[in-house]
């Protein structure tokens, strides 16, 4: 079969389909958003009415294709680094509870943090679930991988966990395809204990679990995703994993390294070949995209021996992610480097686009909140994000999903006023709800303005699970009628939205404000696809 | 700590070549930094020289950025093309044969990553400024200047001036071409395959462009 340009993203997505997936569950979140919506716009999803529909975060999505596999069928979650963390709940629960179809879950990392808060590494996720995870090293890998995974996953009745980074989620290769084959008849499982977590049944699983590590790490030990390079020169050893393999490779004529080499791509940490580089090596190089994770558990605790070397040993970076000269420069070789930047040369941040709405609702909240000082506007994940930067700098708090409501909750409770929360329409149904909800059972004075673009913008332009109904999810969660107001950030608007923004901040409970005016890009998009119709 | 590399890795020796030569069979490697802004569409020139280089059956890597810096920011993608197998998604430091960019501020920023002795920048001379503190046009200016090997082309002017302010990117392109490595009818087939469904006019269009970018380069060398 020829190779298929693909993301690396797009090759996970490609292969779940050939596997015989029945639907994939989401959240949208760089780098991991372009999974998803590879299925959604594929002909064969389509014909075979895979399931594609965004989820309203992750825990959902997590839980969704935990009842999927409970009725037989093969289903893949979907999510960014930070999403597992929402979805942490069911993920560790499912390692109990087992597969029936095959249960693939696929966590995008982002080191270096190119968009996102924090650079966690979910191989410790795996680890802690004590389920197998994979870590792909290129685009052809990642689509053998995830073909595998399902029938790993079937063969072992245990969910398992494929683990991207940014740059290969984001890169693009050729990529040879297997053949496609049919998805799973329903079958729901059998065993009526299997999915009800009483303790009694827990225990029973759990110790089940456990009784299959063992065989987890002899599947390690003999994946066709690890293997054992032997090489000359025994002074030095190297274990490279996922993509850190590439940069270590690239260093070498033809990818001819002199050293020992293991390349580490399926988990837990083969350690019958890790024994055999450790015992034949004076030194081992530890090359990992992420946390020390192998290096910490190969050098152990009290790191006895001191040959183990890596980002602990600071031979590579502790934080950021890998690239071929930080390699070079840890194997001792020639670094190459070419000229340096001109000193004329400024950043360029993110910013808001031109005639975003943000903008004038962020122009609104200045005026509102100058009287009263700074760090009072508690903000939240998003394009809106970007009102930290100037000329704005209005907000004064990022730091998960829905943190606005509740952090600005917790400063009311400690007696600041006035507290506003900002959030998009996407980020409130993610994880707002409930945040409001505590609000509202205390009646805390907060003031919340939820910006309604109409999508999820940052990512790109998904459907929002809040189109259209923001101010009834508000009314039913119990705000009252006279405090939920939706309003048009527009330029003109903008005095009489200042004045109602300040009449809601001496309001002594809960309040919604709704600036509601569509993404600009997803505008602009539709607009395009409207003319073309035409046409 | 740990020993010197030994042999064989002449790992620099090669490198410094778009072309080389083992066994008589000559090899075709180019490490491309494509620059811009986000929204500018610095993928599409990728695009093309992909297509016209999968069909060669050369093997290709191309990391992009999506997310956050799309909005505005800076963004950049590492393209490479090899007829051997290519290890790294991401180009070393200092290997890179060409950087091609639509923003002359942004081809700057990746000098890093460009090859000192032999390596090409071409970039768009005319500045995208969305940022209060962009530096002066006429220093931006002394120091693309100062560089080598540069081709600095106002590629919205030409692009404007032949009908389509939108195709700045195949100007750009044919004003990397001759650097490219890859026969120049090759590139103008992928750019008619990419627009055909557009139609005759945009194709055209877009040929046009090429051309004109190619002819100011192979004048300005």
């Amino acid at each position: 079969m020829s190779k298929v340009l693909f993301l690396g993203d797009e090759a996970v997505a490609q292969a779940a389909l050939d596997a015989g997936l029945s639907g994939v569950y989401a959240y949208p979140g760089t780098p991991s958003t372009e999974i998803t919506e590879f299925i959604q716009e594929s002909k064969q999803g389509k014909a075979g009415q895979v399931h594609s529909i965004w989820a309203g975060n992750e825990k959902t999505a997590m839980e969704s294709a935990i009842g999927m596999s409970y009725a037989g069928k093969r289903a893949m979650v979907c999510m960014k680094h930070v999403g597992l963390n929402v979805a942490a709940d069911p993920f560790m629960n499912s390692s109990i509870t087992g597969a029936n179809g095959g249960l693939v879950v696929v966590v995008a990392d982002d080191p270096s943090m190119h968009s996102s808060q924090d650079e966690q590494d979910s191989r410790y996720y795996a680890k802690f679930a004590l389920i197998p995870s994979f870590e792909p090293s290129n685009q052809q890998e990642a689509y053998d991988i995830t073909y595998a995974a399902f029938d790993f996953s079937e063969k072992y009745h245990t969910p398992v966990l494929i683990r991207l980074t940014t740059r290969l989620s984001h890169s693009r290769a050729g990529v040879e395809r297997k053949a496609e084959r049919p998805q799973n008849e329903l079958h729901i499982e059998e065993n009526p204990k299997q999915y009800i977590l009483l303790p009694a049944n827990a225990r029973v699983h759990y110790r089940n679990l456990l009784g299959k590590q063992e065989a987890f790490e002899d599947e390690a030990c003999k994946s066709p995703f690890n293997k054992y390079i032997e090489g000359s020169n025994k002074k030095l050893g190297i274990i490279a994993s996922g993509i850190a393999y590439n940069y270590l490779m690239e260093n070498f004529e033809n990818h001819q390294c002199p050293y020992p080499v293991l390349k580490i791509s399926q988990y837990p940490i083969p350690s019958k070949l890790v024994a055999k580089m450790v015992d034949e090596c004076e030194t081992v190089l530890v090359a990992e995209e992420g946390y020390p994770f192998i290096e910490e558990q190969v050098r152990g605790l009290l790191n006895r021996t001191g040959n183990i070397i890596g980002r602990l040993s600071g031979a590579l970076p502790r934080d950021g992610e890998l690239n071929p000269n930080l390699l070079a420069k840890a194997l001792g070789m020639p670094d190459s480097y070419g000229a340096p930047v001109p000193e004329l040369v400024v950043p360029r941040p993110p910013a808001l686009c031109q005639g975003c709405p943000h903008i004038d609702s962020y122009n609104a909240i200045n005026r509102a909140m100058e009287k009263y000082g700074k760090g009072k506007v508690f903000a939240d994940i998003g394009c809106y994000t970007l009102g930290a930067l100037p000329p704005y700098n209005a907000i004064y708090t990022t730091v998960d999903m829905g943190a606005s409501i509740t952090m600005a909750k917790g400063a009311a409770d400690a007696g600041v006023r006035p507290c506003l929360a900002v959030i998009g329409d996407s980020t409130f149904t993610h994880s707002g709800m409930t945040s409001l909800l505590d609000c509202i059972y205390e009646n805390t004075p907060v003031t919340v303005m939820i910006l309604d673009n109409s999508t999820t913008g940052m990512t790109g332009g998904q459907d929002s699970h809040a189109l259209g109904v923001l101010g009834e999810i508000c009314k039913g969660l119990g705000v009252k009628e006279d405090h939920i107001h939706r309003i048009k950030p527009l330029p003109n608007q903008l005095e009489e939205n200042v004045k109602l923004i300040e009449k809601e901040l001496e309001y002594e409970g809960v309040s919604v404000i709704i600036p509601t005016r569509e993404c600009i890009q997803t505008l602009s998009r539709r607009m395009k696809k409207q003319q073309a119709a035409k046409k | 700590m740990y020993p010197d590399p030994q042999p064989p890795h002449e790992e620099t020796a090669g490198r410094q070549e778009i072309t080389r030569t083992i066994k008589t069979k000559k090899i075709m490697k180019i490490d491309i930094i494509l620059a811009g802004v986000g929204g500018q569409g610095i993928l599409s020139i990728a695009t093309i020289v992909g297509h016209a280089a999968v069909k060669r059956g050369m093997f290709m890597k191309q990391a992009e950025v999506h997310g956050m810096s799309q909005r505005g920011g800076d963004v950049q993608s590492h393209f490479r093309l090899s007829d051997q197998e290519i290890a790294s998604d991401l180009i070393p430091m200092g290997k890179a044969d060409l950087i091609i960019s639509v923003e002359p501020m942004e081809s700057l920023r990746y000098l890093p990553w460009l090859n000192k002795e032999n390596g090409w920048l071409i970039t768009n001379s005319q500045p995208f400024v969305n940022i209060p503190n962009y530096p002066d046009f006429d220093k931006l200016n002394a120091t693309l200047d100062q560089l080598p090997n540069k081709v600095v082309i106002d590629a919205d002017k030409i692009a404007k001036d032949l009908g389509s302010a939108r195709s700045a990117n195949m100007v750009i392109l044919g004003a990397a071409s001759p650097y490219l490595q890859l026969p120049f009818e090759e590139i103008e087939a992928a750019v008619r395959d990419t627009f055909a469904r557009k139609g005759e006019d945009i194709v055209n269009t877009n040929i046009a462009c090429l051309k004109a970018g190619r002819e100011y380069a192979e004048k300005n060398r």
